[in-house]
């Protein structure tokens, strides 16, 4: 079964007054020239379908200029979702059914986004790569995102209780208890993230192999200080140090993925080209993952292929990407023509939206 | 805004600090006062003097009372030897009014909450543990909210009380409902959940 987009209702969404679109089973390119709005229908997309947006994590730059509130509407899969953002909330409904919690709605509808922004996975910082093992794992695991959520709460108590020690002397029973939590929760979204990576990691080589065309060798190896047995002493030990430092140093939150490219550092050592192949090779072992583990085919965003591969790439990717078999693929470029023709000598199905 | 008048600008200062009452509620408030019959605001400004004067909290159990030590306390048939723990002393209204309840009460003042500046040692811990080793108390109960904090705070009462002495200490069936607080739960159910307490 693939999950299927079959339309939208966009107000207020960036500098999208009113626009409705309609979509169809398989390939789906919106272009348009640059400036006309086609990363943010992809985003009005990917918030209808996650509630999460690839570009930001404000709504409120989310929202056009002119207007209080943002509408989104769709069908998927036969249910007729709204999201409403007004005042600084939002509100879900399904079938005109309000949704309580965000976490009912999360993994409900499933999606993987491919977009310029990945590289920063690879580039960036560490926190951006934990957001992409959570996002995903919560796509597949429910437990995940409780725990998650839990692990934050108990993290966020123990730092604001060691911020509040000042001089005075502290109560090690309490930070016990923190502790006895962390552990216990950070061992739990540790093993996720260890066998979300496992299960990953054979996909990812192929993909990379058939993307960038060359046999090259790459890894993803995760590295947490919660996978060590000796993890609940470490923290015990390290509590003086958290207590000078007035924060908790040694958890899940600091955990780290690192990237490989021939031995070495992707990050590092990695040209720009290769850098694109592993992000997208990447993100479409997730997809398969995802396909595998829900037994339902997400749907594939993919933002600005244009910026993504080079021509004789492209025409590689897209053979590659039918072989997604009926899942929907809703992808950006400013390439008309070129795009069109490649579709035709695939003889793939395509639907055309023109902004 | 102006109120043409000083002491409507007081009383409508005064009134918009109750939670959840704005400037508007506020006005209607004074104006209702002022329309009513002048004994009615007089007793009511009398009420407020007395409720701030007259009221103090029980030393031994830190509920509000009139005394130093405050009736439950003090009402020689009720269970001297079970404390119930409570966040504060709304809940002992709420457990009170099930009378289902014949033991005393102890009031937290609040729970472990590091997010709002509350740490153990602002709470009556060290009063209830004193209690408990002075007291001949043989069952300690814990009705704490079931919410994250809320059962940090047990957690943390029951290491420091098994410290201090081999006591029974129970907890009230979890289930009330999902970061539930006592004084919205009824008072059927909280009834139950006292008699159904289950070892901690
Ligand atoms: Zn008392």
């Amino acid at each position: 079964m693939a999950l299927r987009l079959e339309n939208i209702k966009v107000q207020n969404f960036r500098n999208h007054k009113d626009i409705v679109l309609s979509f169809s089973d398989g390939f789906n390119t919106i272009v348009g020239n640059n400036g006309a709005g086609k990363t943010s229908l992809l985003e009005a997309i990917s918030y209808l379908l996650l509630t999460k947006s690839f570009l930001t994590s404000s709504e409120k730059t989310m929202l056009n200029v002119e207007a209080d509130f943002f509408l989104l509407e769709a069908g998927i899969d036969e249910k007729k979702v709204r999201i409403a953002y007004q005042e600084g909330k939002k509100q879900i409904f399904v079938n005109e059914e309000k949704i309580q919690k965000l976490s009912d709605y999360y993994g409900l509808f499933n999606a993987v986004w491919i977009c310029p922004n990945d590289i920063d996975l690879i580039q960036g910082n560490s926190e951006g790569r934990r957001k992409f093992l959570d996002r995903h794992i919560a796509q597949i695991n429910e437990q995940y995102l409780m725990d998650l959520l839990g692990y934050k709460k108990y993290l966020q108590r123990r730092n604001a209780y060691l911020k509040s020690l000042g001089n005075s002397t502290p109560d090690h029973n309490l930070l016990d208890i923190y502790d006895e939590k962390l552990i216990y929760l950070g061992s739990k979204i540790a093993k996720s993230r260890q066998v979300f990576i496992n299960d990953l990691i054979d996909s990812f080589r192929k993909n990379y192999k058939k993307i960038s065309e060359i046999d090259e060798q790459v890894n993803i190896i995760y590295e947490s200080q919660a996978l060590k047995d000796s993890f609940s002493n470490n923290l015990k030990q390290n509590r003086f140090s958290d207590i000078a430092a007035k924060r908790t140093l040694l958890g899940v939150h600091k955990d780290e993925v690192i990237f490989y490219t021939l031995g070495m550092h992707t990050k590092i050592q990695a040209s720009q080209g290769q850098i694109k192949n592993f992000v997208v090779a990447l993100k479409c072992a997730v997809f398969q993952l995802i396909m595998k583990k829900k037994k339902q085919m997400p749907i594939l965003l993919i933002d600005d292929l244009n910026d993504r591969l080079d021509l004789f790439r492209l025409k590689n990717f897209i053979a590659y990407l039918s072989n997604f078999q009926d899942a929907q693929i809703i992808i950006t470029d400013t390439r008309e023509e070129t795009l069109s023709e490649i579709f035709s000598s695939l003889k793939l199905q395509n639907k055309l939206i023109r902004l | 805004m102006e109120y043409s008048s000083v002491a409507i600008g007081k009383a409508v200062e005064g009134l918009s600090k109750f939670p959840g009452i704005g400037k508007k509620t506020a006005l209607r408030m004074a104006l209702y006062l002022l329309r009513s019959e002048k004994q009615v605001t007089l007793d009511l400004a009398k009420a407020l003097v007395s409720l701030v004067e007259d009221v103090v909290f029980c030393e031994r159990c830190f509920h509000i009372s009139e005394k130093k030590i405050c009736g439950i306390c003090e009402n020689s048939a009720r269970d001297q030897k079970t404390i119930c723990v409570v966040k504060d002393f709304q809940d002992v209204f709420a457990i009170e009014s099930t009378s289902y309840y014949k033991g005393i009460y102890h009031v937290l003042n609040g729970l472990i909450s590091p997010l709002e500046g509350i740490s153990p040692e602002k709470l009556t811990v060290a009063a209830l543990l004193k209690r408990v080793e002075e007291e001949e108390i043989e069952e300690v109960i814990l009705a704490l909210p079931a919410t994250m904090d809320g059962d940090t705070t047990s957690h943390y009462l029951v290491n420091k009380l098994e410290e201090a002495r081999r006591i029974k200490i129970t907890t009230i069936s979890r289930g009330i409902s999902v970061g539930g607080e006592l004084d919205y739960v009824d008072e059927l159910t909280l009834a139950r959940s006292i008699i159904d307490r289950k070892n901690y």
